[in-house]
């Protein structure tokens, strides 16, 4: 069997378990284990599938990722994450689809202390979700909100797929985040007037009015603990306290006490923040562990690569080139874990590019490059059908299908393509903020 | 046919170990096999995994062949003697060393795979942010990134706080001052970009011995190897043991030279270099640490004193 | 089901577990961050701790996934599907993840052994693998045995109620 037919077996395998319900780490699972299986025989499959928990699972730089949604269920249980969104209603309430708005400010907000998507995607889905149910929208349109938002947990610096690159390509992590930072945020506006033409064009996902709450003295007392945690975990990272995984604990840790104080955490609601957080990472990290798999069996027929050294071959103008690999990303990054994906594909296209004229000084390029290709990762944790975020907000969401989430998700696809091209065509956008690091 | 070997380690493609270390190992097999014998190298841990299982992956035929860390290995404790503090004199001598030292004291610990190569890197230096070090006085309070166990209790004897973080975080940490400085060779420092993240850089006197050092093996499948042609297998023996180790230190120390050369060309950075008799009192502080490891291995049984005595002596032969 | 609420009770005590065990890596982080920038004195491998148990943790995650049926699945092919066959791929889907989390903890079990018998163990610390193995392997094979009485049972009556 050719590498080529390897690998879209493979994916046929994947797809078509997915389609009779499997559950989609499992159908990731098989169909790698399968492939592997071809490829290197039974033994060494079994011998690989030794290490695959323990690899996954007892992986420090991992363990930000349940430590951050048991944070957030000690806030959704404490209460403080209610006072949060009373106060994105105040200040969001005054345009339709508000609190969908501050959902979107939310991510952000907690984005720029966390580095993983998925792990912002699910703080803010156990904290928003219910507030947004309540107010009456859609589930659509809510799911679509979380997971898009969740993307800002990349798209804004600390970054793990940025880290990745830097180290990949031997680039300097602070100006990378320098980099994304107004990416970033225009993504975050980006996805604001997403919300704001939907409601308008599609109705029904969105209650008419707002239920406007008024800033009180009341409502900015109610968001003083989680603003005191935010100034702890952001000043503590920023001030150099301790490393952005150190955070997570010290976030978790400062939102069980002020939940305590607040005398809101009863036992009861104690033990559901545990089976809360049990069922979220659980699903997150099976998902992991089916990508594994796959990964493992997809580098063993080295046809990432191979794809990669077919758009080199083709001998396109720079621009093109660009435009090519990220095309591939798109496509790659619809069927396959993203940071995967970037460690098989990024050793090879990135010396293409820079040796590539693009006008600009080859840190520059590196950079542009850099901050272009974490543009395709978050639309690859959106678009279907291998949308990890869409999974992960999805799964949070009991009563609402995937494919509404997926219908969902369209209008701030549409706001991701538009930045992607901005910033293609408009390196500055980003590169103007790296001058004033020395 | 040509059978392919799958290669496996946790650095990036365009690391020494990748393109000189690993790679001429494949041209030379490739060579020497009339192209009979291939390699695939797979960098970054694409094969899935982490660094800490690469042994295993050999070991078990997940891959062909891996490069790694001792430590990640405790099977391989008794090559920890050559990380103690002072003991390494250059990585190509002492390489020779640990070849010939696990040719008699470890064979049986890794007999479980076909062992190619262990060898070392050259030495480390201390990197600090805010305060050049130049006396041992100077660590006193600083949080100091290490990057092994030996290294650890070194600089808490020493009088800073030993701080242990995996290496992809050590940037972030140098950048907000989550921790003071790092002790690493020059090879890996520039790209954790420990050149602009720090100011001082202290080296240690050549003459003498280095700070500490770490040592690496290259396993292969064992079965991969016993299944392979007499001719093939002649191949890999050529290409493997005392002499391949010493290519492997020397190559990695010599890199050690662009490294350096990028921190002399960092504008920020200050190099200073530590005089023999202050290493002295350095090693006087840390001589402990070796009678904690004789103790340690006697505690299990064995001849602790005669294996560092051993390792000791095969140094000072192999070094020129 | 005649299981279903031994087993019911067994995962919530898993997940408890799991939670008092991240609590504790929280909390002894916390500790470690105080030492190192108050009092000079960093817990050395606090790391490697927080990795170890964060594996115990998660692995203590998967029997309550399984038992809710949290998996995500692909609805929308399926999506216009008669009940009764939905009801029959999610069997086929449930024994899809018996063999998953059975092969899951026998060779977490045989690494367990594995690593009991090379001695492996944590870097700095030394803190052997084999227990983080069995930590793993055995929430795995609960996990195994409840999903296995999902594939056979015959009416869901339980399972719905409580997804
Ligand atoms: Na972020
Ligand atoms: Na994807």
């Amino acid at each position: 069997m050719t590498p080529i037919t390897l690998a879209l077996l493979i994916f046929g395998i994947m797809l078509m378990l997915m389609v009779v319900r499997v559950p989609i780490a499992g159908a990731m699972f098989l169909a790698g284990a399968v492939g592997f299986i071809l490829q290197s025989g039974l033994s060494p499959f079994l011998n690989f599938l030794n290490n695959l928990a323990f690899a996954r699972l007892a992986n420090y730089d991992l363990s930000v990722i349940p430590l951050f949604i048991l944070m957030g269920n000690f806030a959704t249980q404490g209460g403080i994450s209610k006072a949060l969104f009373q106060f994105a209603a105040a200040v969001m309430g005054r345009f339709k689809g508000g609190l969908a708005m501050g959902a979107v400010l939310a991510c952000g907000a907690f984005g720029a202390i966390c580095g993983s998507s998925v792990a912002t995607a699910a703080t803010i889905t156990g904290v928003a979700l219910p507030e947004m149910k309540r107010h009456g929208y859609s589930g659509r349109l809510a799911t679509g909100t979380l997971a898009a938002g969740g993307t800002l947990g990349i798209l804004i610096p600390p970054s793990v797929p940025l880290v990745i690159y830097a180290i990949l390509t031997e680039q300097n992590i602070a100006k990378l985040f320098a980099a994304a930072m107004m990416p970033g945020i225009i993504a975050m506006v980006g996805y604001m007037i997403a919300i704001a033409i939907y409601v308008r064009l599609v109705p029904g996902q969105a209650p008419d009015q707002e239920d406007r709450e008024k800033l009180t003295f009341e409502s900015l007392k109610g968001i003083l603990p989680i603003a005191s945690i935010f100034v702890i975990v952001f000043g503590g990272i920023y001030a150099g306290f301790f490393t952005p995984t150190e955070g997570a604990a010290v976030g978790a840790a400062s939102t069980f006490l002020a939940a305590l104080l607040k005398r809101e955490l009863t036992w009861e609601k104690f033990l559901h923040c545990f089976h809360a957080t049990a069922l979220s990472s659980a699903m997150i990290f099976m998902i992991f562990m089916g990508a594994d798999v796959m990964n493992a069996s997809l580098a063993r027929t080295q046809v990432p690569g191979q794809l990669a050294e077919l758009v080199v071959s083709m001998n396109l103008a720079p621009l093109m080139v660009v435009s090519g690999i990220l095309l591939l990303y798109v496509v790659l990054g619809a069927v396959m874990d993203e940071l995967s994906m970037l460690l098989l594909t990024i050793p090879i296209f990135f010396p293409i590019i820079m040796k590539l004229d693009f006008g600009m000084t080859p840190e520059h390029t590196a950079i542009w490059f850099g901050i272009m290709v974490l543009m395709t990762v978050g639309f690859g944790m959106l678009a279907p059908p291998v949308g990890l975020n869409v999974y992960v907000v999805n799964g949070m969401a009991k009563d609402v299908p995937l494919s509404e989430s997926y219908k969902g998700i369209m209008p701030f696809l549409i706001s991701d393509t538009i930045r992607t091209l901005l910033l293609l065509f408009f390196p500055g956008i980003s590169l103007f903020l790296i001058q004033y690091l020395t | 046919q040509t059978i392919t070997l799958k290669v496996h380690h946790f650095l990036g493609p365009q690391t020494i170990q990748h393109t000189t270390m690993l790679g001429e190992w494949c041209k030379n097999i490739a060579r020497d096999s009339k192209d009979r014998l291939k390699c695939e190298i797979f960098p970054s841990m694409q094969l899935g995994g982490t660094p800490v299982q690469l042994y295993e992956q050999a070991r078990d035929g997940v891959v062909d062949v891996a490069w790694t860390l001792q430590a990640y290995t405790p099977k391989l404790a008794k090559l920890e003697v050559f990380e103690l503090p002072f003991m390494m004199t250059n990585a190509e001598a002492t390489s020779r060393a640990a070849w010939d030292y696990a040719q008699k004291f470890a064979q049986d610990d890794y007999k479980d795979v076909k062992m190619l190569a262990i060898h070392v890197h050259g030495p480390g230096n201390i990197y600090t942010k805010t305060k050049a070090v130049q006396t041992m006085a100077d660590l006193k309070g600083m949080k100091v990134r290490a990057p092994t166990r030996q290294v650890n209790k070194m600089v808490a004897m020493m009088g800073a706080t030993p701080v242990a973080m995996p290496v992809p975080q050590v940037p972030e940490a140098l950048s907000k001052g989550v921790i003071d400085g790092a002790v690493i060779p020059y090879e890996v420092a520039p790209g954790l970009k420990v050149n602009e993240l720090t100011n001082f850089t202290a080296e240690t006197d050549r003459s003498y011995n280095a700070l500490y050092t770490t040592v690496f093996v290259v396993p292969m499948n064992k079965a991969k190897y016993e299944s392979l042609p007499a001719d093939l297998k002649a191949v890999i023996d050529k290409n493997s043991g005392r002499e391949l180790s010493a290519f492997m230190g020397k190559t990695q120390a010599g890199h050690d030279v662009p490294g350096k050369k990028v921190f002399e060309a960092s504008a920020n950075q200050k190099i200073s270099i530590i005089p023999k008799a202050e290493l002295e009192k350095w090693k006087k502080a840390t001589d402990a640490l070796d009678d904690a490891w004789v103790a340690e291995m006697t505690g299990k049984g064995m001849d602790g004193k005669g294996m560092l005595q051993t390792a000791t002596d095969l140094i000072k032969q192999y070094t020129k | 089901m005649m299981f279903s609420n031994p087993l019911e009770r067994i995962a919530r005590f898993c997940s408890i577990l799991g939670g008092l065990v991240m609590t504790s890596l929280m909390l002894m982080t916390c500790y470690s961050l105080i030492g190192r920038n108050f009092f000079d004195s960093a817990l050395i491998g606090d790391f490697e701790l927080t990795g170890v148990g964060a594996g115990a943790a998660i692995a203590l995650f998967m029997p309550l996934c399984q038992l809710k049926r949290e998996n995500i699945i692909v609805d929308f092919f399926t999506a216009k599907c008669s009940e009764a066959t939905n009801f029959k791929l999610d069997r086929l889907g449930d024994l899809f993840m018996t063999l998953i989390f059975f092969l899951l903890a026998w060779r977490c079990g045989a690494a367990a052994i594995n690593a009991k018998e090379t001695l492996g163990a944590s870097m700095l610390l030394g803190f052997p693998d084999w227990i983080v193995f069995t930590s793993m392997c055995i929430p795995f094979g609960i996990t195994a045995l409840i999903a296995a009485m999902q594939a056979l049972s015959q009416f869901d009556k339980n399972n719905k109620a409580s997804s």
